[in-house]
């Protein structure tokens, strides 16, 4: 037992050496379509990309778009909302998939694609960075991510 | 056809007598998973275990009907069609996972810290459920509740017709706290006369808190068997767990107990260490350690460590 007690500590001390760093620089906002009226909280947004409200009040289904994993703008987006790196709430919703619990899965595209999806879409929410929002008309920001 | 998976390699080692170290192909699964409109899914996961295989014997005209050599199992573990109805009610029938507790549902082993379970898993609440069901998510002020009703052939009916009369019923229900990070509490229940005709009634308990870096995770069940003639008996069990996420790494410890029949020293505790380096979100290198202490006198105690390659073949 004593072994695999100090091969623990071993891996301890490598985790820490190998901890990310949570915080990506780039600041990021949360868009939906200029004609939806629904105001959103930041907990909104939570209960949206948790896949525990899939609705908008009108009763619409909401189409979600995510940003690919590895982006640094879904790692800024996922620290603020769920508090968890992009990775773990990636492997949540895989978990969701596989045990067939998931209700709304996020569909993941480029941030240049998600604006244009969200201008066209009056149900849908994504996310893209700071930057790119001035290429992105038809769409209003509910939340700013710094 | 959103068609994934998963799969896992391990290397055992126990000191459990008659326990030689070893490699084990312990899962190949496959998910199908058809949208077929906004309301209609279907949903498949076939399950292949301990590296399958099966081959039958052609003799001329003949094929055995012996299948000597075959090990291994292929296992059609869900298959169910869902009619989402609203999110408030959503009805599915087929085979599904029997909603109880969390580890009966969330066990895939990309995404659960240890490669065994908790040993009253699938012990108390059966592993699926044939039948129908209706679940869905209630808004309660700032919380949500999950319910999960359903009906089924009950334990020992897989897939065709049930050996009595009396389905099988159960329910869960769950309260989240979105406000929190992560807050999950809730309660299952679960009625089912069995073949042989032994009444078997469960009930459990669980919780999940995700709080800073900081996972706990504990579920409790137990049943009362009535058997048609004889004493009825408890089974028992109950599990705590810890997580601590440090970047890429999972840290964690677990306490489970379980006893399988009470006053016969059926008891069984596992004390658990484990440590997961999560290469990706779809790739997971884990290493875990049970110590297993054992109330049945004539039994010794032992030794269980496992190391394990799991790869979630994504959609």
């Amino acid at each position: 037992m004593r072994h695999y007690i100090t091969a623990l500590m071993i891996l301890m001390s490598l985790g820490l050496s190998t901890m990310q760093s949570a915080a990506a620089g780039e600041r990021v906002v949360v868009i939906v379509n200029k004609d939806n009226q629904q105001s959103l909280s930041q907990q909104d947004i939570k209960n949206i990309y948790g896949d525990i409200v899939i609705q908008w009040e009108n009763g619409k289904n909401i189409t979600v778009y995510n940003l690919p994993v590895d982006s640094e703008s879904r790692e800024a987006f996922s620290q603020k909302i769920f508090g968890e790196s992009a990775q773990r709430v990636a492997a949540d919703e895989s978990n969701r998939k596989i045990t067939n619990t998931i209700k709304n899965p996020t569909k993941i595209k480029g941030a240049r694609l998600v604006a244009q999806l969200v201008a066209k879409n009056p149900d849908a929410i994504g996310y893209i960075p700071l930057s790119m929002l001035k290429n992105a008309p038809n769409v209003k920001v509910v939340l700013q991510i710094d | 056809m959103n068609i994934s998976g998963y799969t896992d390699l391990e290397y055992h080692d126990s000191s459990a007598p008659g326990a030689e170290p070893g490699f084990r192909l312990h899962h190949m699964s496959l998910f199908f998973e058809k949208r077929i409109t906004d309301q209609w899914r279907f949903f498949s996961e076939i399950e292949y275990e301990d590296g399958p295989f099966i081959e039958y014997n052609y003799n001329g005209s003949n094929v055995d009907s012996e299948c000597e050599g075959c090990y291994g199992k292929i296992f059609l573990e869900a298959m169910n069609f869902t009619y989402a109805w609203d999110p408030r009610a959503q009805f599915r029938g087929g085979r599904f996972f029997t909603p109880a507790g969390i580890w009966s549902i969330d066990h895939y082993p990309p995404f659960v810290p240890t490669q065994l379970r908790p040993q009253h898993i699938r012990e108390i609440f059966p592993q699926v459920v044939d039948g129908v069901t209706v679940f869905g998510t209630l808004p309660l002020g700032g919380m949500f509740v999950n319910y999960d009703i359903y009906l089924g052939n009950g334990e020992g009916n897989p897939g065709s017709e049930d050996g009595n009369s009396e389905k099988a019923t159960g329910a869960k229900l769950s309260l989240l706290f979105p406000a929190l990070k992560y807050l999950e509490i809730g309660a299952s229940i679960y009625n089912d006369t069995q073949n042989d005709d032994q009444e078997k009634e469960a009930i459990g308990a669980h919780l999940k808190l995700k709080i800073w870096d900081f996972t706990l995770q504990g579920e409790y069940a137990t049943a009362t068997n009535t058997p048609v003639s004889g004493s009825s008996f408890d089974q028992s069990g109950y599990y705590a767990q810890l997580l601590y996420d440090i970047g890429k790494w999972t840290l964690g410890g677990r306490y489970d107990f379980y006893d399988a029949q009470e006053n016969t020293q059926s008891e069984s505790i596992y004390n658990s260490v484990f440590v997961n380096y999560h290469v990706t979100e779809a790739i997971v290198l884990k290493l875990e350690h049970h110590q297993v202490e054992l109330e049945d006198p004539a039994a010794e105690d032992y030794d269980h460590t496992i190391g394990s390659v799991v790869i979630y073949l994504g959609n």
